[in-house]
């Protein structure tokens, strides 16, 4: 019987402390952003301009815990959960609540992830979290930027100042950190590429169409740059094979596009991905059971 | 071009090329069955003696000594049955050959070619380009390249006077870039033979895999695609006139403390080649032959045949199968466009027709799936 001796050695670790290092980098300015520069010019007190560390904090404890309780031993994918958790509310989604639903959530996420690798957690997280804040009627602004008027240039957008959540603003780290994962071999960069082909695509050409309805700055969505680099592509809730991932993209694409742009939905990049993942899901279990029948 | 994998050897598995020859085996086991049709009655034999013949394929003795019985060896789940040939240390013959040492032997050999009747031979005569293919399977294995080495000039020689036999106007020598002693073995000689051109490939795998490189290198039908090992055997059995009775092999691996190429007999059992040739770790061992991407799990009494060229002697450890988590690098990295995927996904019931077992999809998958074994399972 033949048998595979060697394999090529996958640096798992690599891949982690890469991101771990992003996503320092990005609480560190979702903090800046949303706490210490309005403490820096007096807008807020000192206990306030904590409240982005106090979400980190926060989703590295629930994370600790639900670690704990499930005997999962890694280390490295605890932090990378607990402060992700931490990046994704909006500024001000109370705290209170924050925690009982990244409590729960992460218990119950543990226990399905016994189950099946199949389910993309933190996308599920992500749009409780969106359903929450719309239930609520929480704006994804911070304190100050709801109560005073304020223009941010595209350049500035692009370096964070766009509304999305607390730590996942800045499109430039962002990108950045697309560089440094499409290096891994197992990063399935050609769907983050094809659905920001698609977006960029649909964008420009009502742009060019409709000068008048659009500014370019409008393209700069901070939570579709997030959701396709750091969601999209993630290897158990994406199609295997590159054909069906070139789809996966340009269907994320496409219908971010129409969320975030024609229903003005902000966060319109999760959503999409959210329906696209379970019309691809849908359609991998037709395929198995048909393979299941032929195969008979 | 198709896709393609760049393997490299680690260096510590690089073997050494002074060859050591261990041709002096107390016994010698050829494998046989019940089918199998005797041609001598004698219990003495004389190196290079038919003995039988068994699935169109007639059985020499490399050695010359006594026939003593048939035996049986429990190989994995399976029990093969040898002849076993006790050796005099004699080496006698009935040795007709003619030294291969001097020009003048082209006509001879030209007469033989002509004379001979061999099932590849007779396609030649459609063609028109002779490639020869010296490119090793697996980044791991040396065994073709000292081949190559140490009997370039025959291979050259015979090639040239099988092109001009059947007048073939080309000859393609294909080599891997980084094997510098075929290239500087070619290269000494190249020069006496104008119809000759030799071509350099990059060591990536599955270059060295024959099927692949017929429909990625070969660009039209006619065409005819020899290894080094097929014309060296050829040209022994025409100018020795009895079949080659050695080989050369690679003993190499993480549990081996001087990994070695050995010019070995024809049915000598792993077990007296490890302990004459090699000095190994005090660990425990699994062997592997021909490969480690798409090697064969073996025993110690593994009888060594032409078709061994390669063993591995690795630390046994234990390759824990996970789950697949959908990355779909197994599909990206098939060279022939299979989908290894559906082969696990289906539990190995789908298998592509096309496969090639090169092995690369096991080598990629991050959840150490042994695809190849799936589509063994077939
Ligand atoms: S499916 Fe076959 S040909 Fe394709 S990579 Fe795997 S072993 Fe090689
Ligand atoms: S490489 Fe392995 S884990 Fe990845 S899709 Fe193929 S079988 Fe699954």
């Amino acid at each position: 019987m033949m048998k595979t001796w060697v394999h090529l050695s996958y640096d798992s670790k690599r891949t982690k402390k890469i991101l771990l290092f992003f996503l320092f980098l990005l609480f560190g300015y979702g903090f800046y952003k949303n706490g210490l520069s309005y403490f820096f010019f007096k807008m807020m007190s000192f206990s306030d301009a904590l409240k982005p560390l106090w979400f980190v904090l926060i989703g590295i404890f629930c994370s600790a815990v639900s670690f704990l309780l499930f005997r999962k031993k890694d280390f490295y994918s605890l932090l990378i959960e607990g402060i992700l958790v931490g990046l994704l509310p909006p500024p001000s989604f109370p705290l209170h609540w924050f925690f009982i639903y990244t409590f729960f959530f992460l218990l119950l996420a543990r226990f399905w992830e016994r189950k099946t690798s199949l389910i993309p957690m933190m996308l599920f997280y992500k749009v409780g979290l969106i359903g929450f804040t719309s239930l609520f009627q929480i704006g994804l602004q911070n304190v100050i930027e709801q109560t005073t008027p304020y223009y941010y240039g595209t350049i500035d957008v692009v370096l964070g100042r766009g509304l999305g959540g607390v730590g996942t603003t800045s499109i430039f780290l962002v990108v950045l950190l697309f560089g440094f994962l499409g290096s891994d071999f197992y990063y399935k960069k050609e769907i983050s590429i094809s659905a920001f082909f698609s977006y960029t695509f649909l964008f420009f050409l009502f742009f060019f169409l409709h000068p008048e309805s659009y500014l370019l700055q409008d393209y700069f969505n901070p939570s579709f740059f997030f959701t396709i680099v750091l969601f999209l592509p993630r290897n158990a809730s994406s199609p295997a094979t590159k054909m069906a991932g070139l789809f996966y993209g340009v269907g994320v694409g496409i219908l971010s596009y129409f969320l975030i742009h024609c229903f003005s939905i902000q966060e319109g990049a999760y959503l999409s991905l959210f329906l696209i993942y379970f019309l691809f899901l849908l359609l991998h279990f037709l395929w198995l059971l048909r393979q299941k029948k032929n195969v008979k | 071009m198709k896709k393609a994998v760049s393997i490299l050897c680690p260096e510590k598995w690089k073997v050494n090329r002074q060859v050591k020859e261990f041709l002096t085996p107390d016994f010698v086991y050829l494998p046989i069955s019940k089918e199998a049709k005797m041609l001598t009655k004698k219990r003495n034999v004389y190196k290079g003696d038919a003995l039988y013949e068994y699935q169109k394929k007639t059985y020499y003795s490399p050695i010359s000594g006594k026939i003593e019985k048939i035996v049986s060896l429990k190989q994995g789940e399976k029990e093969n049955y040898f002849l076993k040939i006790l050796n005099d240390f004699q080496e006698n013959d009935h040795y007709q050959g003619v030294e291969h040492t001097t020009v003048m032997l082209t006509n001879d050999l030209k007469e033989r070619i002509r004379n001979y009747h061999h099932h590849f031979f007779e396609d030649l005569k459609n063609c028109d380009t002779l490639v020869l293919f010296g490119l090793e399977k697996e980044p791991f294995l040396a065994s073709q390249s000292i081949l190559q080495e140490h009997h370039m000039d025959e291979i050259c020689l015979f090639l040239d006077t099988l092109a001009s036999c059947y007048h073939i106007d080309h000859i393609f020598l294909y080599f891997q870039e980084n094997d510098q002693e075929s290239i500087e073995a070619a290269e000494k000689i190249l020069n006496v033979y104008p119809k000759m051109q030799m071509i350099l490939l990059p060591p990536y795998v599955p270059y060295g895999n024959r099927s692949f490189f017929r429909q990625t290198f070969l660009s039209h039908d006619r065409a005819f695609l020899l290894s080094s090992y097929e014309v060296f055997d050829a040209f022994y059995e025409l100018i020795k006139l009895r079949k080659k009775d050695f080989l050369y092999l690679t003993i190499t691996g993480d549990s081996v403390k001087n990994p070695q190429v050995v010019k070995v007999k024809i049915g000598t059992v792993l077990e007296d080649v490890i302990k004459h040739c090699v000095s190994c770790k005090k660990n425990k061992m699994t062997i592997l032959k021909n490969g480690l991407l798409a090697g064969e799990v073996v025993e110690e009494n593994l009888v060594l045949t032409e078709d061994v060229h390669g063993i591995f002697l690795m630390k046994t450890k234990e390759i824990k199968e996970e789950k697949c988590i959908f990355c779909g690098k197994c599909n990206a990295v098939c060279p022939v466009g299979c989908n290894p995927y559906k082969m696990v996904q289906t539990k190995g019931k789908f298998h592509d027709s096309r496969c090639i077992s090169c092995g690369l999809c096991s080598y990629v998958c991050p959840s150490h799936i042994s695809i190849l074994e799936k589509g063994d399972e077939k």
